[in-house]
């Protein structure tokens, strides 16, 4: 006999191998010193991996223990499978059926007939909604989730518009030194328990972080600018009436792009938005594994007032593994057109496209990650609190309509908390650049919204939960228009409240 | 006659928690090794075991096989083992941050763990490729059954013992290499 090779003196040695081979080698292995030595090594390592093996076997016992008391409550998987996973295992159950003698005669006969009713089945079942309660279900049993946030907004442009900037320069040639796409990136942290810190990186550096704990207020901490500002994180100091009218006239949770803070909240959200699926994406490949996307459209998304977007291009894509229904990939896709606003160049709406990915679900986040630890250097920044407003009222409405008007060269087009907010915060970026430009120049500064006061413009909605029926004309009526009535409502003692183009007011006796 | 898995998996559905436990009993040692291979601490260990079975107990339903709860089982070890290593990355880039302010804790030493003889094996299967490792956890981890074992990797009889030789080989090199250096 040849000498057996060393892969088989190893598996003899593990005792793997059977009959007659065992009786060969042994045999062989009395008559050749060669082989014995290796046979004998061969079978010290495999007593070598018994030992180290057996240590693994610790406190067996005691784990087993822990481990049936932490099982939760009920059978597993008491949801049990999801329709379409039903109709596979029958059709897993009919085929294995099928191997045996009797029934295959029968499946001749019976097979067209099985297809065809799991193919309507198949067809009847609703396997979107299926994937979706299993993704929601993840998302509803997370306590912690990590993910990266990819944002890029896409300006369009609008060629014949020529406004001119404060610093004289053409719309035409902010343009041109302009990117026109902007992208940025973030890592989110959200706890159940401790709230959400939101890094945002440039050049892999964190320049910012939000913080939001579950209670008390939030902190943003500029790490470039080595400064710091606080922001309620919640509504209890805002005034009883302001928070009466926000509820009638809610900013939607997702907006911009942005999710609530907390899991629970972004939870609801999301099984607010995707209660089914609109449209099937088909599969693909993400994080190397199998996915299956989901489309939602955007009013289900809460995307935006309807005065300024795109409705129709408004989207969301939900991906889910294709296996576990863990989702791995979120993407919002999201347009506004852009109001049309004093010296504000010629972009005329934006595509914002913000990507939820690399999920990690319940990780362990340390407690003090979520607590802000503020440098020593760093500046504070004058906070907005909420108490500080105010409840609006016919004055504050004036003001803020009188700086809206000065700014943007006409009154907002609705006075809808979540319309409002948003061209708000349009006119503030404006401000915001124009202010840049300015100072490059070595010009003076123009003047930017006071936001406090900007808060005024929330009395409509006011006197709308109070049902005085309140008006408004701004899409129609331009600053300085004297005989134009701008807004009217209803007075409690009688008559009517008018607002005219020119921000002076009447009262009526009569509606 | 010992209850297949697949029996075990029908009992624990219907609400059989000793069937569970016998699940446990069969399996935690390999999921164990399994978990660390990718911890090198027992202790990390043997938590990220708990995390598998607990796992697998939530998602016993949608287990379309239960003959291959084994292998299933190990796809979830193997799942919870990847998140762990991303938690790992994180949690040292937060520790960097924190470093100041919170004293950084290494694990246990596997020397703290195990004898010398065992830690220089373990390194040297941790060395293996992963399905050769996996190889040799089945195999020794279950009874040194090879065919329980060559069902857990999804492997033909020969196929397995082409693995499993190769990471005896392999092992036996690695391991002279730590002796002689």
């Amino acid at each position: 006999m040849n000498c057996p090779g060393a892969n088989d003196w190893e598996l003899l040695a593990t005792g793997v191998l059977e009959g007659d081979q065992v009786d060969s080698m042994m045999a062989h292995a009395r008559v050749c010193q060669t082989c014995r030595s290796a046979f004998a090594a061969a079978r010290r390592d495999h007593v070598l991996l018994m030992r180290m093996y057996e240590a693994l076997d610790r406190d067996h016992d005691d784990l087993r223990e822990q481990l049936m008391a932490a099982l939760p409550d009920g059978l597993p998987g008491q949801h049990g499978p999801g329709p379409a996973l039903h109709v596979r295992r029958r059709l897993g159950d009919y085929l294995m059926a099928l191997n045996t003698k009797n029934t295959r005669r029968v499946a001749a006969v019976l097979l067209p007939a099985a297809c065809l009713v799991i193919a309507v089945a198949i067809f009847l079942v609703p396997v979107q909604k299926s994937a979706f309660a299993a993704a929601i279900e993840h998302l509803k049993q997370a306590k912690t989730i990590v993910c990266r946030v990819t944002t890029t907004v896409k300006f369009e442009m609008q060629p014949e518009a020529e406004a001119e900037w404060s610093d004289g320069q053409t719309s035409k040639q902010q343009a041109a030194n302009q990117p026109q796409t902007t992208t940025w990136y973030q890592k989110l942290y959200m706890s159940a328990e401790d709230g959400t810190r939101r890094d945002t990186l440039e050049g892999g550096a964190v320049v910012r972080t939000t913080y939001t704990p579950v209670n008390g207020p939030g902190l943003v901490l500029n790490r470039v600018e080595h400064t710091h500002r606080t922001f309620a994180a919640d509504d209890d100091e805002m005034p009883e009436e302001l928070k009466d009218a926000l509820a009638k006239h809610p900013v939607p949770d997702i907006q911009f792009g942005s999710l609530p803070n907390d899991p629970d909240r972004l939870i609801e959200g999301l099984r607010n938005l995707t209660d089914e699926a609109d449209a099937e994406l088909g599969r693909d490949v993400i994080e190397g594994r199998e996915v299956i996307g989901y489309e939602i459209a955007g009013e289900k998304v809460g995307f935006g007032p309807p005065l300024t977007t795109r409705a129709n291009e408004n989207r969301a894509e939900f991906w889910v593994d294709a296996q576990t229904r863990v989702p791995v990939r979120l993407v919002f896709h999201f347009s506004k057109q852009i109001p049309a606003m004093r010296g504000f160049p010629r972009a005329t709406s934006f595509i914002m496209t913000t990507v939820y990915d690399e999920f990690e679900w319940d990780t362990a986040l340390p407690a003090d990650w979520f607590a802000a630890v503020i440098p020593s250097n760093s500046v504070f920044r004058d906070r907005i609190a909420p108490q500080a407003l105010g409840a609006p009222d016919e004055a504050a409405l004036l003001k803020a309509l009188r700086q809206f008007g000065e700014l943007a060269g006409r009154y907002p087009a609705s006075l809808n908390v979540s319309d409002v907010s948003y061209e708000i915060a349009v006119l503030a970026g404006i401000a915001r650049a124009k202010q840049l430009a300015a100072k490059q120049a070595g010009k003076a500064e123009p003047p930017s919204p006071d936001l406090k006061q900007m808060v005024g413009l929330a009395f409509f909605s006011l006197l709308d939960v109070t049902d005085r029926k309140p008006e408004y004309f701004g899409k129609e009526v331009k600053p300085g228009q004297a005989d134009q009535v701008l807004m009217r409502w209803q007075l409690k003692e009688g008559g009517t409240r008018v607002i005219y183009g020119d921000l002076h007011t009447e009262t009526l006796a009569r509606p | 006659m010992a209850a297949t898995d697949a029996t075990l998996v029908l009992g624990v559905r219907e609400g059989d928690r000793a069937a569970f436990a016998e699940l446990y009993d069969r399996r935690a040692r390999l999921i164990r090794a399994i978990c660390l291979d990718a911890a090198g601490d027992f202790h990390e260990a043997a938590d990220l075991t708990q995390e598998v079975f607990l796992r697998a107990y939530r998602g016993l339903g949608e287990l379309h096989d239960p003959q291959r709860f084994s292998a299933w089982l190990v796809g979830i070890a193997r799942q919870v083992c990847r998140e762990w290593h991303r938690r790992r990355r994180r949690e040292r880039t937060g520790l960097r941050r924190l470093a100041a302010t919170s004293p950084a804790v290494d694990p246990p030493a596997l020397e703290d763990q195990f004898d010398q003889s065992t830690v220089l094996l373990r390194r040297a299967v941790a060395g293996l490729p992963e399905k050769e490792r996996l190889a040799l956890h089945a195999f020794y981890l279950q009874g040194q059954d090879a065919e329980q074992a060559r069902s857990v990797l999804g492997l033909s009889r020969s196929g397995f013992y082409r693995v499993l030789s190769c990471a005896r080989q392999r092992l036996k090199r690695a391991m002279s290499r730590e002796v002689h250096p």
